[in-house]
């Protein structure tokens, strides 16, 4: 069963068409990467599912609820499971790395500190963020800066769907190989629905259950990594060759 | 109320009225959303001081707004007090009245030059580092994470900033009285030779409890002013370091002209 | 772990801060609002009762004994009246006869209540309803006399009082001219000392002369003395007179250089007197050589000197009373006139006795 669907999408800004007519679907504890070049709407895609951004035409459904036209009180809970990763981590700047991650739990649940601070502690063990709890953002690296905001995007129990922005844009291979690992182990042993947009093609392909190329604003293919290789679809291969630096 | 808003790009206007009704409507949109970042703060003030972590937020903002700007103020108002004394010492001398000078010090700025110097401050000092902070928070991410994790910005960050200016603005502006009161002593005993339980005498004996709460009315207001704007702007950021950069000298320019128009109104309701 | 646990020493400080400066701020508030908490003196509400206050207002500062006392309450107005309710030290006192008035702190404005003590028996503060004066608005009075002034100079009076004045003046000029330049008596007098110090004395020496005179004629007219005797008797006297009136006429001329001996003559004492009367005896048989018209004529001329001198000093008396302040002169001068005029109508009744005016006044 289909947990996010897409229907049809349109959004214009001042009349020019980011998306346009975009139509797939997120099944339940999937990972689907989104992918595609610069400006076709793939992070415009994402912010729809929060409500951040609203369509100009079309539905966006998370578990059959209508996101841009549901109650506020919907909506809560509509976030309330979404977990959502910024590319630069978003964490505030004055609060240590662990006051971050557990700032939703603070604010939004009625929870002790001990168990906010138990939770807390398991989520920073999930993204082997643990020694750098008390440090504040400015302290850490850009790769642990979006570990520190995966730990705040899952630490709730609610939070059974996590929306990725660019997790490994700006970081080496290595890191880059430690956050697609992060991703994929949440989505295994926590069972999250994933969405990961990113020029990462080698990360997507290698966590992605589905891949969705994405070209002015519509959805070209949307299939498996192996499916999505052997494509026989033009802007795939064109997609596919210009990731192998190969000049069309 | 909805703080991370989509992007609005507007087609430029061709024609003179055109334009002139596009800057209307968006002062008219500013007016709006700053008076509804207002309102809706308000409505979180109860929320802000019965909550533990919105108190510890409190206290952080209160030191922020109190106890960092009381090195600015206090010299601020030092010399207002001391430039005071001096101009209005000086007249006062050639009519042999220089024991008025504790009363003409003293109700200048009860009245008008703490508060308004105490809101100059507060507006340069944390009006703008509101601005500033929020601004780069909405570029960043920050408020849009907010908002995702279903943490109102405006409960979470806008609340304690306004009830820290709200409660601490006529502090200060209090505070900006009895400094400047003493920079003017200090001038009336060591250049115009008052002495100086005479000069505190004189201060207090024309000093009006009226004229006392007009001034802390005004310095409430313009607590609630810089913290309005200063949000607003912060909120209103678009367009990366330089939106920064623009929303924290609008917030400065916007509070000062506001701080000089409201302390006019009230001037001019109270004291008819 | 969480880093809000580790920051209580700001919170702190916010506290401290806060406190200070709203226990400052109370305690600011009740400085200010008249309460006086630290020195503990009991505050007492009086009522005073008056016309109209002037200005005054709540909060102006009553003041006892040139002290500071409390301050004006409220200002209530009743249909008749005003009623100030004062908040006042307990320790003033307050008696029958006491004053309290409206009084301004400066020309700059401001008022104060004043209350003066008085006399009489207390009268309790809290209980008794004093009366205040109404307070005189000085700004209304100089309106007032504005007013009147721009009434009183206005449809051209104001030209014709400043013609009168300039004319007034030219003519004072002229006469200060004349007097600088010592011309006439007044001119003498102020500019020369010795001229003034012997009209002075002269004046003082003829009104002395005068009454003497006065009561030799007198005599003379009841037929008194030795004169009276003289004159009452037959025509050999009288031409004895005659004849001695030469000799008196150069006495007389001697007189005149200022010898003024008829004056001393007069208030000598018996041995003198008698000499006098030798010297009448004397002057009686000179008479007989004499015929009666040369007498009346050498006597009108005398006459005509002393109306000359006479009508001088007449017109010297007004500037006299005006440009000097010598009351003394002046009266002098006054009691002069009176008496020569005086002496004059003696002198026309009593022709036969001019030949020895004649000596009095030439002797002036």
């Amino acid at each position: 069963m289909a947990l996010i669907e897409f229907q049809n999408v349109v959004k214009k800004f001042n009349g020019v068409p980011v998306l346009d007519g975009l139509t797939f679907d997120v099944r339940a504890g999937e990972v689907l990467c989104v992918v595609g070049p610069s400006g076709t709407g793939k992070s415009v895609t994402l912010k729809h599912l929060v409500r951040l951004l609203t369509p100009t035409s079309g539905r966006v459904l998370v578990d059959g609820i209508d996101v841009a036209t549901c109650s506020g009180r919907e909506l809560s809970r509509i976030r309330s499971r979404i977990g959502y990763l910024f590319q630069g981590g978003a964490l505030l700047a004055w609060m240590n790395v662990a006051d971050n991650v557990a700032l939703p739990l603070r604010e939004c649940t009625s929870m002790g500190d001990d168990e906010i601070d138990r939770r807390v502690a398991a989520a920073l063990e999930s993204v082997e963020l643990t020694a750098a709890a008390g440090k504040y953002p400015a302290e850490i690296s850009g790769g642990m800066q979006k570990r520190a905001g995966l730990a705040r995007a899952i630490v709730r129990p609610t939070n059974d769907v996590v929306l990725y922005d660019e997790p490994t844009s700006g970081l080496d291979p290595v890191t880059s190989v430690t956050i697609n690992r992060l991703i994929k182990k949440l989505n295994r042993e926590l069972g999250i629905t994933s969405v990961v947009v990113t020029h990462d093609l080698p990360g997507a392909l290698a966590i992605a259950d589905r891949i969705l190329l994405l070209k002015e604003g519509r959805a070209i293919v949307c299939a498996p990594p192996g499916d999505f290789l052997k494509s026989e679809n033009r802007d795939v291969k064109e997609f596919l060759a210009a990731m192998k630096g190969e000049i069309p | 109320m909805r703080v991370v808003r989509e992007p609005i790009w507007d087609d430029v206007p061709r024609t003179r009225a055109g334009s002139t009704f596009r800057h209307l409507t968006k002062f008219l949109s500013s007016l709006g959303w700053a008076a509804r970042i207002l309102v809706e703060s308000a409505a979180y003030f109860p929320a802000v001081l019965c909550r533990r972590d919105a108190r510890h937020d409190l206290a952080q903002q209160l030191y922020v707004t109190g106890i960092r700007t009381l090195p600015v103020v206090t010299v601020v108002s030092l010399f207002t007090g001391m430039i005071l004394a001096l101009q209005v010492g000086l007249e006062l001398r050639r009519f042999n009245q220089e024991i008025y000078l504790g009363a003409a010090v003293m109700i200048s700025l009860i009245r008008e030059m703490g508060p308004f110097s105490c809101g100059m401050c507060l507006a340069a000092c944390v009006g703008s580092a509101i601005a500033a902070e929020l601004g780069t928070m909405k570029v960043n991410d920050e408020l849009a994470a907010l908002e995702i994790m279903s943490i109102p910005p405006i409960r979470y960050l806008a609340a304690p900033r306004i009830l820290a200016l709200v409660l601490m603005a006529p502090l200060l502006g209090f505070f900006c009285c009895v400094i400047g009161t003493m920079g003017g002593g200090i001038v009336g005993v060591t250049q115009l030779g008052v002495d100086f339980p005479q000069y505190i005498s004189s201060a207090m004996s024309m000093a009006a409890t009226k004229d006392l709460f007009v001034g802390l009315l005004k310095s409430l207001v313009f607590g609630i002013l810089i913290g309005t704007v200063s949000c607003a702007e912060g909120f209103g950021t678009e367009l990366g370091a330089t939106g920064v950069g623009k929303s924290t000298q609008r917030s400065v320019i916007v509070s000062f002209l506001l701080i000089l128009m409201f302390g006019y109104m009230i001037t001019r309701v109270c004291y008819r | 772990m969480s880093s809000r646990k580790k920051d209580p020493f700001s919170e702190a400080i916010v506290g401290l801060f806060m406190l200070a400066v709203l226990a400052l701020l109370v305690y600011f508030t009740i400085v200010i609002s008249g309460v006086d908490v630290l020195q503990g003196r009991q505050k007492v509400h009086a009522r005073v009762v008056f016309d109209a206050v002037g200005g005054l207002k709540d909060h102006d500062n009553v003041m006892y004994r040139g002290t500071k006392v409390g301050t004006v309450d409220r200002i209530d107005l009743t249909p008749s009246n005003l009623v100030v309710t004062v908040e006042i030290d307990g320790d003033v006192v307050l008696r029958e006869s006491c004053r309290i008035a409206v009084c301004n702190l400066s020309l700059l404005g401001g008022n104060y209540l004043l209350l003066e003590e008085g006399e009489g028996e207390v009268r309790p503060l809290a209980e008794t309803l004093f009366a205040g004066e109404t307070p005189s608005d000085w700004m209304q009075d100089v309106s007032t006399i504005a007013r009147n002034l721009n009434t009183f100079t206005s449809g051209g009076a104001l030209k014709a009082i400043v013609t009168n004045i300039e004319a007034a003046s030219a003519k004072v000029l002229s006469v200060v001219d004349r007097v600088e330049r010592g011309e006439g008596t007044i001119g003498r007098l102020l500019n020369e000392e010795t001229v003034y110090d012997d009209l002075k004395a002269t004046v003082a020496d003829a009104r002395a002369a005068a009454g003497s005179v006065q009561t030799v004629a007198a005599r003379v007219e009841r037929g008194e003395g030795t004169v009276g005797r003289l004159l009452s008797s037959d025509d050999t006297v009288y031409n004895d007179l005659q004849r001695t009136l030469a000799n008196a006429s150069e006495l007389s001329e001697r007189l005149k250089n200022g010898e003024g001996l008829v004056g001393r003559l007069l208030k000598e004492d018996d041995p003198l007197y008698q000499n006098v009367s030798d010297a009448i005896a004397s002057f009686k048989a000179a008479c007989d050589s004499l015929d009666a018209k040369a007498t009346i004529e050498s006597a009108n001329r005398l006459l005509d000197n002393l109306n000359v001198t006479a009508e001088r000093l007449k017109n010297g008396e007004g500037t006299v009373g005006k440009l000097l302040t010598d009351d003394e002169l002046y009266n002098e001068i006054d009691g002069l006139a009176k008496d020569v005029r005086q002496v004059l109508d003696n002198f026309r009744d009593t022709t036969p006795i001019s030949t020895f005016g004649s000596l009095i006044m030439g002797g002036l």
